[in-house]
């Protein structure tokens, strides 16, 4: 008699379940988490967007007196024949003009079809004001600063991710030796130049820097 | 995907599939909830144990091994371990000792309900915990000694015993009810 009483007690508790509710809070979970597995990836992307950000605008050096700011892109492409750097004044014409980006002699010479296809691939950030006008106040300061003039076998280096220049004081007898042209002054006079440094902080090219007023 | 054994839903689970969750859930949330209420007493306590059961099937179902056993067992080990957590279930459900046992039901109670099946029904929760896990396990889910053994995590002779001496308890008490129903 127990054991048919037991298995009438068994058979009652069988019909018990949980209440539907939680069947639709899990439901409701299990559809969360699906959400939240899907877009896991957002959170890591936006924190490295937020990183690549934060690091571009920290090391972004300001337009100083001597160094130029580095440009984003379009880099701009510059020509390396292979007789040299006969286009790198082009490249570099003074930026007088506040309007005008600093390579436009070499844009206008490639329209002209003066400069050859590059060999290279590109020197990129050499020409810091490409696409947003010099300051004015810089435009007043640097008259006419004169050409850069290559140093060394330049041909051979590999393309610049960022050039700076800098001023530097050096004899005007030196100057010689590099092919700059000095209109003036005592051969033993100091004179003061910008140089264009390459990544690896050496010298790619020089000339005389232009007087500040 | 409703003939696919616990084990084979487990990949799509994995995927966060909700067809098989609720396909699982559906087919395991019953004895787990029976398990929880017996243990407890508590509908309430039960229905939030259940819960916090298939929650963590959410969660680990993705790293459960089959070969380690069966998913069953699985989810009885953690609605256990829930359970234990659960500190006012055991204020609530304490098991009295067995000389104090026989005060917990009330004489008048016994006359009130003369039915032997109301009596057991009485009888059953006063039973110490282990006694009563292994008449869930055994005689309302209808499992075999092992797996209780495996799910209650004693040795199968220790689930004989204890079915054994469950079934002797409950005669003893219903003995004066049986006594006077005849």
């Amino acid at each position: 008699m127990r054991e048919q009483q037991l298995r009438e007690w068994a058979a009652e508790q069988r019909l018990e379940s949980a209440p539907v509710r939680v069947e639709l809070a899990l439901r409701r979970a299990l559809r969360a988490r699906r959400w939240r597995r899907r877009m896991a990836w957002a959170a890591p992307v936006a924190a490295a967007a937020t990183l690549v950000f934060v690091f571009w605008t920290v090391h972004e050096p300001a337009a100083g007196p001597g160094e130029l700011p580095r440009v984003s892109s379009p880099a701009p492409t510059l020509a390396v024949t292979p007789h040299g750097l006969p286009s790198l004044a082009k490249a570099m014409p003074p930026s007088d003009a506040s309007e005008k980006p600093a390579h436009n002699g070499l844009a206008s010479a490639r329209q002209e079809g003066r400069v050859p296809r590059p060999l290279v691939p590109c020197l990129r950030g050499l020409c810091a004001t490409e696409g947003k006008p010099a300051p004015a106040r810089r435009a007043r300061r640097r008259p006419a600063p004169q050409p850069f003039v290559p140093v060394g076998a330049w041909q051979a280096v590999e393309p610049l991710e960022r050039a700076s220049i800098v001023r530097a004081v050096v004899p005007r007898a030196a100057l010689v030796g590099y092919g700059v042209a000095i209109d003036s002054g005592s051969w033993t006079e100091p004179a003061q130049v910008e140089l264009l440094l390459g990544e690896d902080r050496t010298v790619r090219a020089i000339r005389p820097a232009a007087p500040v007023q | 995907m409703g003939d696919q054994t616990d084990e084979e839903l487990l990949p799509a689970l994995r995927r966060g599939d909700e067809v098989a969750f609720t396909v699982l859930y559906r087919r395991r949330q019953g004895a787990i909830f029976r398990y929880v209420l017996q243990m407890s007493g508590c509908r309430e306590t039960a229905a939030e144990v259940t819960q916090e059961v298939f929650l963590a099937l959410m969660r680990q179902g993705g790293s459960l091994d089959s070969d380690r056993g069966t998913v069953l067992s699985w989810l009885y080990a953690v609605a256990r371990r829930q359970m234990s957590k659960h500190a006012a279930v055991a204020r609530r459900y304490e098991s009295l000792p067995e000389d104090e046992m026989e005060i917990a039901v009330d004489p008048r109670e016994d006359l009130e309900h003369a039915d032997l099946r109301e009596q057991l029904r009485a009888r059953i929760p006063a039973l110490p915990a282990v006694f009563r896990e292994v008449l869930v396990l055994c005689v309302v889910e209808e499992m075999s000694y092992a797996e209780a053994a495996r799910i209650a995590e004693v040795p199968e002779g220790t689930i004989r015993s204890r079915l054994h001496r469950a079934k002797a308890m409950l005669a003893e008490r219903l003995a004066p009810a049986v006594r006077r129903e005849l």
